[in-house]
C-alpha cells in the first residue's frame, strides 16, 4: 500500500506542471500561425484584426484567439490595436528573407507532433511510431524540415572547420545536401559525394540542381549499413545521422566507414552531443524523444560514448567542438 | 477495403522506421527486377522478399524479421486498392 505523505509545503508550486503540461499549446499556436500564413500576411507591416481577417480569409473570432496567443508567446506584438511580427518572426517566418523556418515548423507540426502522440506506445513497445502520411509525403516534409533546422549548424561547420585541407568529402546520410551546400560554397577546391537512401536521393538531386556547386557533387544511392560505401575520400561527414541508430549499429557504421578511407582521413560527426548524464544540452535531451519515436531504439548520445565507439572502430578521437545551439561536432582521424 | 496502397502496406509491415522502410522496399523491388515500385503487385513483392529480408536483418532481430515477414506475406494476400 502507498504511504500517504503530509500535505506539500506552501513553498512548492504546481505551476511547474501547469506550464510544462501546457507546452503543446504554445507549439500548436506557433506552428498553426505559420501554416495559416499569419506571419506572412503581417510581413508587409502591422494590421488590425479586421485587416488580418480579410488578408487570411480566416474566421474573425478564431483568428483573434490565435493572434492573441501568438502575442502572449512573444511571436507578435500588439500596439494601438494592430498586430505586428516580432523581429524573429519577421526574419524567419514571413517568407521575405533567404532564411525560411516555416518548413522546420511544418516538420514539427505535421509529422513529429502526431508521432509524439504515440510516445507512450513507443516507450512501452520499443518500436518506432508510424507516421500518418504516405512515405512520399513523409520524405518531403522530413527532408525540407530537417534542412531548415540544420542550416545554422551547417553554416557554423563550413566556417569553423578547415575543409581546405581535404580534396574529397563523403557525406553519409547527407539528406538534400544541407551541410554540403555551405561547405562547397566556402571551399572551392573540394569535391563531394552525397550518399543517401533512395527515398531522399531524388530530392537531393532537385535541391542540389539549383546550386552553382552542383557539378562538384556526386550522388550515390544506398543504405550506409548495407550497401558498399564509396571509397577514395579523405574526409567523411555524418551530420544528424548517428542519432537514428542504436550503439551497436553506430559502431558497425563507423567500422564500415573506416574500411573505405586511408589512415589520416578525418571523420566529422555532427549531432546534439550530450554530457555524460545525457541531460545537457537540454534541447538535446528533448530531441532524444524525437529520435526514439522515429527509430524505436535510438536517442542523443554523449561525447564519451562517441569516444568509446571511435576507439573500437579504427578511429582516434581528436576533439569536440560546439557549432550552433545544441549542435556540435566530434572530429576523429583514421588510425 | 483498405485505402492504403500495397507499397505503403508493405512498408508498414516491415516494422522499419519511416525514414528507412520506403527505401528498403524500393531497393529490394528494384534488385529483384521490378522497375516501378509504385505499380508493383503481390508477385513482385514475393520475388523481392529475400532482398527485403536481408535489409530488414540490418535493423531488426532475426525473430522480429521472421514475425514481420509473416506480416508482409499476410498483407500480400489482402485485396489491393484499385486492383
Amino acid at each position: 500500500m502507498t504511504t500517504r505523505l503530509p500535505d506539500p509545503p506552501d513553498t512548492l508550486d504546481t505551476d511547474t506542471f501547469a506550464e510544462g503540461g501546457a507546452g503543446f499549446m504554445a507549439t500548436k499556436m506557433l506552428c498553426v500561425g505559420a501554416e495559416l500564413g499569419v506571419f506572412e500576411k503581417l510581413g508587409g507591416g502591422p494590421l488590425t484584426l479586421d485587416q488580418l481577417t480579410q488578408a487570411t480569409g480566416l474566421p474573425h473570432h478564431s483568428l483573434e484567439v490565435l493572434v492573441n496567443g501568438l502575442a502572449a508567446l512573444g511571436h507578435l506584438s500588439v500596439r494601438d490595436g494592430r498586430y505586428e511580427n516580432s523581429p524573429e518572426a519577421q526574419a524567419f517566418l514571413a517568407g521575405r528573407t533567404s532564411v525560411d523556418m516555416r518548413a522546420g515548423l511544418r516538420l514539427y507540426d505535421q509529422l513529429i507532433y502526431p508521432m509524439w502522440m504515440q510516445l507512450e506506445k513507443v516507450i512501452r513497445s520499443g518500436e518506432p511510431a508510424r507516421p500518418g502520411q504516405s512515405s512520399e509525403q513523409f520524405a518531403r516534409i522530413f527532408t525540407e524540415g530537417v534542412e531548415a533546422w540544420t542550416r545554422p549548424g551547417a553554416i557554423a561547420l563550413a566556417k569553423q572547420y578547415d575543409f581546405d585541407r581535404h580534396q574529397r568529402l563523403l557525406d553519409i546520410g547527407g539528406g538534400t545536401g544541407s551541410y554540403l551546400i555551405p561547405i562547397l560554397e566556402r571551399h572551392a577546391g573540394l569535391r563531394c559525394t552525397l550518399f543517401e537512401l533512395s527515398a531522399t536521393i531524388d530530392q537531393a538531386e532537385k535541391r542540389l540542381g539549383k546550386e552553382p556547386t552542383r557539378e562538384r557533387v556526386v550522388l550515390v544511392e544506398g543504405d550506409a549499413l548495407f550497401d558498399p560505401l564509396p571509397a577514395g575520400h579523405d574526409a567523411v561527414l555524418m551530420a544528424g545521422f548517428v542519432h537514428l541508430f542504436d550503439p551497436e549499429r553506430i559502431v558497425r557504421l563507423l567500422e564500415r566507414t573506416r574500411e573505405v578511407v586511408a589512415p589520416g582521413a578525418r571523420l566529422l560527426i555532427v549531432d546534439q552531443w550530450m554530457d555524460s548524464t545525457h541531460t545537457q544540452p537540454a534541447f538535446g535531451a528533448l530531441l532524444a524523444g524525437t529520435y526514439l519515436i522515429l527509430s524505436g531504439n535510438s536517442r542523443t548520445y554523449s561525447v564519451e560514448e562517441a569516444q568509446r565507439w571511435l576507439g573500437v572502430s579504427g578511429w582516434s578521437f581528436l576533439e569536440h567542438r560546439p557549432l550552433a545551439r545544441a549542435t556540435s561536432v566530434v572530429i576523429a582521424e583514421a588510425r | 477495403m483498405s485505402t492504403e496502397s500495397l507499397f505503403e502496406r508493405v512498408i508498414r509491415s516491415t516494422g522499419l522506421p519511416a525514414y528507412i522502410g520506403p527505401s528498403a522496399v524500393r531497393r529490394a523491388l528494384s534488385l529483384s527486377g521490378c522497375l516501378s515500385p509504385e505499380a508493383a503487385g503481390p508477385e513482385d513483392y514475393r520475388r523481392a522478399l529475400p532482398q527485403l529480408q536481408a535489409r530488414m536483418r540490418i535493423y531488426l532481430s532475426q525473430a522480429e524479421v521472421d514475425r514481420r515477414v509473416g506480416d508482409i506475406e499476410a498483407s500480400l494476400a489482402l485485396p489491393v486498392e484499385g486492383r
